[in-house]
């Protein structure tokens, strides 16, 4: 299970990286997203294996920690942090995505090199002198 | 229930700007009333702060200096743990002197149409996310409340909606997005290493570890620097500061005064709370492996930020490069290690903070009298504005650090101690960047204030004469007030110095701290371990 999901994140953290380095906006975009979940996913396979830690050899990692040791519960902790992970991004993403969105309206492009252009025409000519 | 150091009121700080936000949301139809509120809010939770530090100041000396509460009083590894100690009480007051200087300057400064548009609102939720990211106790609630402050930041960036702001906004927001990917994956990683996230847990966790042979695992190392990675982004040191010198002159002055003080704080904040005991506590293979990094960046950082400083031609862009330059001195703080280091460098952070946000609010009351800030456009507005140059000129002493204004202090302290405990390269690199950044403000204020009146403001507005000044006497109450703390802080040297060096003692030396926190926990690990014994015994 574990190794699946490694290749799995590899795969979301492949295509996010890929999609970024473009110079497209919206694939930048997806991108992140893409990233967001990568970074989710690494969070529920790195917490759910047991590991064996500390000098009394207890192990912590999959059962939940109120319970020590012996529970059959799953730790819900990742869990939980997944869930507030997800929610922030779901915020952010939404910002991000009108942020684009109103920029198009206002520069015409998605480009991020024709932006660039454009603030450094805006600009007193600082680096230029 | 009877231990001094837990008070419910250490929340306090993180759920009155909540509501306040909320209900400045609730008064978006009357700007009037907003700006008051913001004024009265800010001042409240000034005095809120205060009483909080005399409170911790209070405690029976017996007593760790620390105040504390736990979520829902379940034992603290489990509850969410907010601290209040010397360093984040400090800090927390600070970030809401900050906070009702720039709800003052705002008022003359920002243009209506963009005031208008929810920046009383977001002020509060700015403060909120900082303090928050200030008092808290737990890793993954420190990226809860930097995500907060991130987002009220980004709403502020793009308040002016034109095509330069948008533009340059879209980075910030990117660069800062990818940083809390990050972040959350190394929360995740940090779990799955150790099995907590809490400061005072994972301190535990790290010592008990590097007691045992091997210390502490290699991969605990690897995620270590991922979230070094992430907090020295947020604070822009070499090489991940590309973004901050374009991103933040773009904005209203009043936004970048507060980004400026508060949001690249916070990253230096988190290594300070985490490098010493958790990443990379002194003489372990963590600090051998981490330090020499670290110590490296803090040198460019210094170096290269305020070469760049001193050629810059617009005031903004000198004083942003001289406020990443001394992030380098922080870090290099940090990395030296010692009680008296970290002490000096809270100290050095302090008035730092208080004294940048007076500086670029300094400079946006220039704009609105020069209409420019490009040093080549105008020159000698001490004979136009001369209570603004007197402002400047303090202020830029005090960046400079001459005594008795504050800064000399903690680059004092910085110094002996970076020479003192070996550190001789770091220590020239932070004695050259002192005599560089003097000659940054100095070459500042005599091309901005000093000499011939020349530039935009010889010509006269339309229907207005020459002498027509615009009105900043709120803004001169907001940039005053940041100045009386700075100055406060340069004239007592003692009962400040005194404070951070108590908070440095409990950063350096967890102990105490761990012992508060996990109080109960420790006693049922005992009892466990005594039923334990028993058990096998029979």
């Amino acid at each position: 299970m574990t190794l699946t999901m490694v290749i799995v994140i590899t795969v979301l953290f492949g295509v996010s990286v890929y999609l970024m380095l473009g110079g497209e906006l919206k694939g930048i975009a997806m991108g992140l997203f893409l990233l967001s979940h990568a970074a989710n996913l690494g969070i529920l396979t790195m917490s759910g294996a047991p590991i064996v830690m500390g000098a009394n050899g207890e192990s912590i990692g999959k059962s939940a920690p109120v319970l020590a040791e012996g529970g059959t519960f799953a730790d819900p902790l990742p869990q939980a942090l997944i869930l507030t992970a997800i929610v922030i991004s779901f915020a952010v993403t939404a910002f991000l995505l009108t942020l684009l969105v109103t920029m198009h309206r206002k520069t015409g492009t998605m480009r991020v090199d024709a932006l660039a252009e454009l603030t450094h025409r805006h600009e007193p000519a600082e680096e230029a002198a | 229930m009877n231990d001094p150091n837990l008070t419910p009121l250490v929340a306090l700080p993180v759920v009155v700007p909540m509501l306040l936000g909320i209900l400045s949301v609730l008064l978006r139809g009357s700007l009037g009333v907003q700006r008051a509120l913001s004024v009265g809010g800010m001042a409240v939770l000034v005095v809120m702060n205060a009483f909080l530090l005399v409170k911790l100041g209070s405690l029976e000396s017996g007593a760790p200096p620390l105040l504390y509460s736990v979520a829902g009083s379940w034992p603290a590894p489990f509850g969410i743990a907010i601290m209040f100690d010397w360093l984040s009480g400090l800090l927390v007051t600070i970030t809401s002197v900050i906070g009702l200087a720039a709800s003052f300057h705002t008022m003359d400064v920002m243009p209506e149409r963009n005031e208008r548009s929810w920046f009383h609102p977001l002020l509060f939720l700015l403060i909120m996310g900082v303090s928050f990211s200030f008092l808290t106790g737990d890793l993954f609630n420190l990226f809860v409340g930097f995500e907060i402050m991130l987002m009220a930041s980004y709403a502020m960036m793009c308040l002016d909606g034109s095509k330069r702001v948008l533009a340059q906004a879209y980075k910030y927001v990117i660069i800062n997005l990818i940083g809390s990917s990050v972040f959350v994956l190394a929360a995740g990683m940090i779990y799955g290493v150790t099995g907590t996230l809490n400061f005072a847990d994972l301190a535990r966790w790290v010592s008990e570890m590097n007691t045992t042979e091997g210390g502490v695992p290699t991969a605990f190392i690897a995620v270590s620097t991922m979230l070094l990675f992430v907090f020295t982004l947020k604070a822009a040191v070499f090489p991940l500061w590309f973004w901050l010198p374009d991103s933040y002159p773009t904005m209203p002055t009043t936004v970048s005064a507060l980004f400026a003080a508060l949001l690249s704080k916070v990253g230096v904040y988190a290594v300070i709370r985490l490098y010493p005991t958790v990443f990379g506590p002194m003489g372990t293979p963590s600090a051998e492996a981490l330090s020499p990094i670290l110590a490296g960046m803090a040198a460019v950082t210094m170096i290269l930020a305020i070469v760049m400083a001193i050629g810059a031609h617009s005031v903004r862009r000198v004083l942003l490069l001289v406020l990443m330059s001394h992030v380098g001195y922080l870090i290099a703080g940090v990395v030296i290690g010692s009680i008296d280091s970290i002490g000096s460098v809270s100290y050095y952070m302090m008035q730092e903070m208080l004294v940048m946000a007076c500086l670029l609010m300094a400079t946006g009351m220039l704009e609105r009298h020069a209409g420019t800030d490009d040093l080549r456009e105008f020159g000698g507005a001490v004979q136009r504005a001369p209570a603004l140059g007197v402002v400047f000129f303090i202020a830029s002493l005090a960046v400079a650090g001459i005594p008795p204004l504050a800064g000399f202090y903690g680059k004092a302290g910085l110094m002996r101690e970076a020479f003192s405990t070996g550190n001789t390269l770091l220590g020239l690199c932070i004695v050259v960047t002192a005599a560089l950044t003097f000659i940054a403000m100095g070459r500042v204020w005599c091309a901005a204030f000093w000499g011939e009146l020349r530039g935009a403001w010889l010509v006269a507005p339309e229907g207005g004469t020459l002498g027509t000044a615009p009105r900043l006497g709120y803004a001169f109450a907001g940039v005053w007030i940041l100045l009386a703390f700075a100055i406060g802080a340069g004239l007592l040297p003692g009962p400040a110095a005194r404070a951070t060096n108590a908070a440095a003692e409990l950063i350096v030396e967890p102990a105490p701290m761990i012992d508060t926190i996990l109080g109960t926990r420790a006693i049922t690990e005992t009892a466990e371990a005594v039923a334990g014994d028993s058990e096998s015994a029979s």
